[in-house]
């Protein structure tokens, strides 16, 4: 039981990215998870995740610069939900609500609404009682709002909408080896790569064609350990691990656009409790220790966030 | 059941509807009224209102103190009554605004890096003295400032008020020049360039908009009409007094050339060099026969009376020594902005 609870567990909180640029933040994915669903038969479970990204160093390639007048951070609400069709096959949809808030000495900018709709298949290519190995794929579908206007009905800028307006590819994979040195001591490598579209009509109307646009695609790797230990109320999971990000510059007119993409470096920590087998509560944080990064640009210094998760297994 | 009633519940609740809100710390934000420019052609380009900072205190060394600049890089020249200030591109590309005083005007330098256009603007606004500051919006790819009097929105290359209480009013501008570091130098080793003591940590040794001043396929924002006449990137003095608009390539000048040209039935001398990288252009007031004169910075024309002209347009030798003469209405930029702002604009051409 505790084997089958900790293969159900090894993956959770930890972030595959299938969301991206609806929840931007200068050139910043918000980690709304999606991760591994349950391999139990006619499982479902429903996630409630709340994000909060403080976006406030200014770097230009990897040095941080002073007196920045600007100032961002983004929230992301999600609502996740989760099917196991078998222990072979397994389904996720994702729907976020995001915040963006982009502040200067001379104004406060703020949009809020829905973003794109993310949805995911799964295949566990290998699940032994100590080893697990799933590929995934995952299509985001231009649901979000991207006609946020801000002062003067002006348009913000896409990444300060909600939605994309593009349709976006994932594939990812992810490894797991429970009992790694220890007893109860997981270890976890997840990998995915996603191509984002260009939304050509970006801020079109009857008489403007409007801009294209696109988020640059990103390579993202993040390994880790997960460590489960048995309270007499249930289960206390810490997590840590690193991440590595790689996004090419973003797309304007046809064009990379200046000070846009690069690549990060940061370190995922979280601890979730487990009282049992169908619910868990985790709280997490990620904290950058290096970027390098194209140019100047402002970027995220911490990431918190808490997550709910409801599973029902109906076998 | 019901916990997942629960959840979706409080997501409801958390999420609400899709909106904006903008809180903006000037009151008039929200009922400027109409644009004077299409809308949905302007642009946000991102680091919002005052993203980019303006110049609000800048500081100057002297010529020989400067080691941040290379020969090639663009400067902004500015004199008037005998003082003389270099406003380096590689700065400007960086802040957009510089908010400075020479003597008893008071000016905003602006400068545009996407369409590569300085110009220098009064700052007196309604009688009260202000500094304009960067909207972060952009109307045909071109800066937008804003004056921190009023808070109306100006556009930089038209050079009107688009938008606020002042809409409709124009600019007063004051008479620049650009021209390379290096001739800079030999023309006015005594002047006062602006040093990178901004008040802002920005890597000034970096140009932050990678091969966008030479490759003529890239812009980063639409613009409302595409004028392929010329490579879009070609740096050309615009005239944009009165009804004629009219274009002078840097590609005309090669070593050295003095124009004579006429515009809305006034003469102008157009005179410029490829090579020391500049283009001056004023109204001609009795000066006849004029040619370049070379290596003698800033002296870059005479006329058959002797009459020596400098790179500002004082006559500094000859019948006329003294005498300044009257700057027509024009600023360097990139070609494809004027053909996008003045749709038709005149090419000159041999």
């Amino acid at each position: 039981m505790v084997y089958r609870l900790l293969t159900i567990l090894m993956f959770q909180g930890i972030a595959i990215h299938m969301q991206a640029q609806t929840c931007c933040s200068a050139g910043v994915p918000i980690s709304t998870f999606m991760e591994i669903a349950s391999s139990e038969k006619n499982s479902f479970s429903i996630q409630l995740n709340h994000e909060y990204r403080s976006i406030n160093w200014l770097v230009d390639n990897n040095t941080r610069l002073e007196n920045d007048p600007r100032s961002r951070y983004g929230q992301n609400t999600s609502l996740k939900f989760d099917y196991s069709l078998n222990s072979k096959w397994a389904f996720s949809a994702l729907i976020p609500f995001v915040h963006h808030s982009r502040n200067t000495t001379s104004e406060s900018q703020n949009s809020f609404g829905l973003g794109d709709l993310g949805l995911l298949m799964q295949y566990n290519v290998l699940s032994k009682s100590l080893y697990s190995l799933n590929v995934v794929a995952g299509i985001d579908l231009p649901i979000g709002n991207t006609s946020h206007r801000g002062s003067s009905q002006i348009l913000l800028s896409p990444d300060m909408q909600s939605g994309s307006g593009s349709m976006d590819f994932l594939v990812g994979t992810s490894y797991a080896k429970t009992d790694f040195l220890l007893p109860f001591l997981s270890h976890f490598v997840i990998a995915n790569y996603r191509w984002n579209g260009t939304n050509d009509s970006f801020g079109s109307t009857a008489n403007f064609n409007g801009r294209s646009f696109a988020f640059g695609d990103e390579f993202m790797v993040v390994t880790g350990f997960r460590y489960m230990h048995t309270l007499s109320a249930g289960f206390l999971i810490p997590d840590a691990g690193v991440r590595i990000r790689w996004q090419d510059p973003n797309s304007e007119q046809g064009a990379d656009a200046p000070n846009s993409g690069g690549r990060w470096l940061s370190l995922p920590f979280g601890l979730s409790f487990v009282p049992d087998k169908s619910k868990s509560i985790r709280l997490y944080t990620e904290l950058p220790i290096y970027q390098n990064l194209n140019g100047l640009q402002i970027t995220t210094n911490f990431t918190v966030g808490i997550q709910f998760i409801y599973t029902r297994n109906r076998t | 059941m019901k916990n997942i009633l629960f959840l979706l519940v409080f997501i409801l609740l958390a999420c609400g509807s899709s909106e904006t809100q903008t809180n903006p710390q000037q009151p008039s934000e929200n009922t400027r009224g109409e644009w004077l420019i299409p809308s949905e052609e302007i642009f946000d380009g991102g680091p919002g209102k005052d993203g980019i900072p303006s110049v609000d205190d800048p500081k100057f060394d002297d010529v020989d103190e400067v080691n941040f600049l290379n020969d090639n890089d663009l400067i902004i020249g500015v004199v008037h009554n005998g003082e003389v200030k270099a406003y380096p591109h590689p700065i400007l590309d960086w802040h957009e605004i510089i908010n400075d005083e020479i003597d008893d005007i008071a000016f905003a330098l602006t400068y545009c890096p996407l369409t590569g256009t300085g110009v220098a603007w009064d700052r007196i606004i309604n009688g009260t003295k202000t500094t304009f500051g960067v909207s972060g919006k952009l109307y045909n790819t071109n800066l937008i400032p804003y004056d921190r009097a009023t808070d109306s929105y100006w556009s930089q290359i038209r050079l009107d008020c688009v938008n606020g209480d002042l809409a409709g009013e124009e600019i007063k501008t004051f008479p620049i020049f650009e021209t390379s570091w290096k001739t800079w130098k030999k023309a006015y080793p005594d002047s006062k360039v602006l040093n990178t003591d901004t008040g802002f940590s920005r890597n000034y040794d970096e140009y932050p908009y990678g091969d966008y001043q030479t490759n003529n396929s890239r812009l980063l924002f639409p613009v409302s009409f595409v004028d392929d006449r010329l490579p879009a990137k070609e740096r050309v003095l615009g005239l944009v007094s009165g009804e004629t608009k009219r274009a002078y390539s840097i590609e005309l000048f090669g070593e050295s050339r003095v124009i004579q040209d006429q515009i809305d039935g006034t003469d102008i001398l157009i005179v410029g060099s490829k090579s020391d990288n500049y283009i001056v252009a004023f109204e001609n007031q009795n000066l006849s026969n004029l040619s370049h004169v070379a290596n003698q910075l800033p002296v870059i024309a005479e006329d058959d009376l002797g009459n020596r002209i400098t790179m500002s347009g004082e006559i500094v030798a000859g019948p006329l020594a003294g005498s300044q003469l009257k700057p027509v209405d024009s600023f360097m930029g990139f070609f494809f902005s004027f053909g996008a702002f003045y749709e038709g604009i005149e090419i000159f051409e041999d």
